[in-house]
């Protein structure tokens, strides 16, 4: 009988099935019932149907979250480092490029093609160039967006960038270790004690995985992948492919 | 006489079946607490041998209206442990239940929209990320089964 009652009994009030148990069990069954309604359901409202109403609460809630979490990844500012943008700010055609410093066909692209889209469409005020890092490759390739960065601090990222690009010992074999990092700095004559200091501070991890994700977001497969303009351009293409297709985003 | 064992057992039983969703808070507290922790420039230790931590933590969806995602499940996490403790062992009204089962709901729901951020838009995946997800679930069910429909 004591059994019957408990399963009869709802969970609107657990605390008196378990403690004052002997003194409610002696209560009639319309009384438990009249209790748990005070404390339970409002009354006309099932307990199915209020659960019901607080999934589907639930269900907005998560739709609003969502949105806000959408709005807010798409409405960030870019994530680019400032010095590693190149060229005429209101330039016709952008560049964005995601290359990595330990990939070898960036390194190809970087000291053989870039040079020449350089000085014909960059330096003449056609194209902005802005250098993303798909740091994708290892540790290294990391470290190795960072000091670049901190290169620029003191306006000579492109002068690292070409020194890590040059300086390839395979990937993430010692070639980008801190050591050397500090070595290609002092190389091209920067101040050693901010760049070490720069570099040792991690300032710039975040914009390098900020950057990392956007590119994986935007469907970067393989580095290089550069973006004309927001069209999409796979791999170290010569020169003479770049022109075509810088040459027809600027007609 | 023979039902004071009985007795014994059943109020052993009533403790434990209180205690899940608080001791899984706790273990979400531990977990988010760490996220945020890192998202905040703590040491990156614990998450560089198995992989995205960092990756997920920095994405630009690692916010909710400009709060990180981790602050949220902290707090979260402190409200599904506050009301557990209040149902178990203070007494509370069925009502506290259908919250309790509210909150859990939003949480794995969002928890499955940031899994399918993780797997098919960030491309990394955080394994604290998913052990969060995995207590979320465990506290929307023992929820469920608090309400006893």
């Amino acid at each position: 009988m004591a059994n019957k009652k408990k399963r009869e009994q709802k969970p609107g009030d657990r605390r008196q099935q378990s403690r004052p148990q002997a003194r409610q069990q002696s209560q009639p069954q319309s009384r438990q019932r009249a209790q748990q309604q005070r404390r339970g359901a409002p009354s006309g409202m099932s307990r199915g149907s209020l659960v019901a109403i607080v999934a589907a609460a639930s269900v907005l809630i998560v739709l609003l979250l969502i949105g806000l979490n959408v709005a807010g990844a798409f409405g960030r500012t870019p994530t680019v480092g400032a010095t590693s943008i190149k060229g005429n700010p209101d330039a016709k055609v952008t560049v964005e490029e995601f290359s990595d410093f330990q990939c070898p066909y960036c390194a190809q692209f970087a000291l053989g093609t870039f040079p020449r889209i350089d000085k014909e469409y960059i330096e003449s005020g056609k194209v902005r160039w802005v250098f993303r890092n798909m740091a994708r490759i290892g540790e290294e390739s990391k470290q190795a967006a960072q000091a670049a960065e901190c290169a620029g601090e003191q306006g000579q990222y492109w002068q690292y960038h070409d020194k890590l690009f040059s300086s390839q010992q395979g990937e993430n074999k010692g070639g980008f270790s801190t050591d050397k990092l500090k070595g290609f700095a002092k190389s091209l004559n920067l101040d050693t004690e901010a760049f070490n200091s720069c570099l040792g501070s991690g300032k710039y991890s975040d914009l390098i995985n900020k950057d990392l994700v956007e590119g994986n977001q935007r469907g970067v497969n393989g580095t290089p992948t550069f973006f004309i303009n927001g069209r999409k351009v796979e791999g170290a293409l010569p020169y003479a492919e770049f022109q075509k297709a810088l040459d027809t985003a600027l007609k | 006489m023979s039902s004071e064992p009985a007795a014994v057992e059943s109020q052993a039983l009533y403790v434990l079946s209180r205690a899940v969703t608080p001791v899984l808070s706790v273990l979400g507290i531990g977990v988010s607490g760490y996220l945020l922790w890192v998202r905040l420039g703590g040491s990156l230790a614990l998450c560089t041998g198995v992989g995205g931590c960092e990756t997920v933590n920095a994405s630009p969806y690692a916010l909710i209206g400009g709060i990180p995602v981790s602050l949220v499940g902290v707090v979260t996490y402190l409200a599904i442990l506050a009301l557990s403790l209040w149902r178990g062992w203070w007494g509370a009204p069925w009502m506290v239940s259908l919250v309790i089962f509210g909150i859990a709901l939003v949480g794995v729901l969002f928890s499955i929209y940031l899994t399918y951020l993780e797997l098919y838009v960030i491309l990394a995946v955080c394994p604290w990320c998913v052990a969060s997800a995995v207590l979320l679930v465990g506290i929307l069910a023992d929820s469920w089964r608090q309400l006893e429909i």
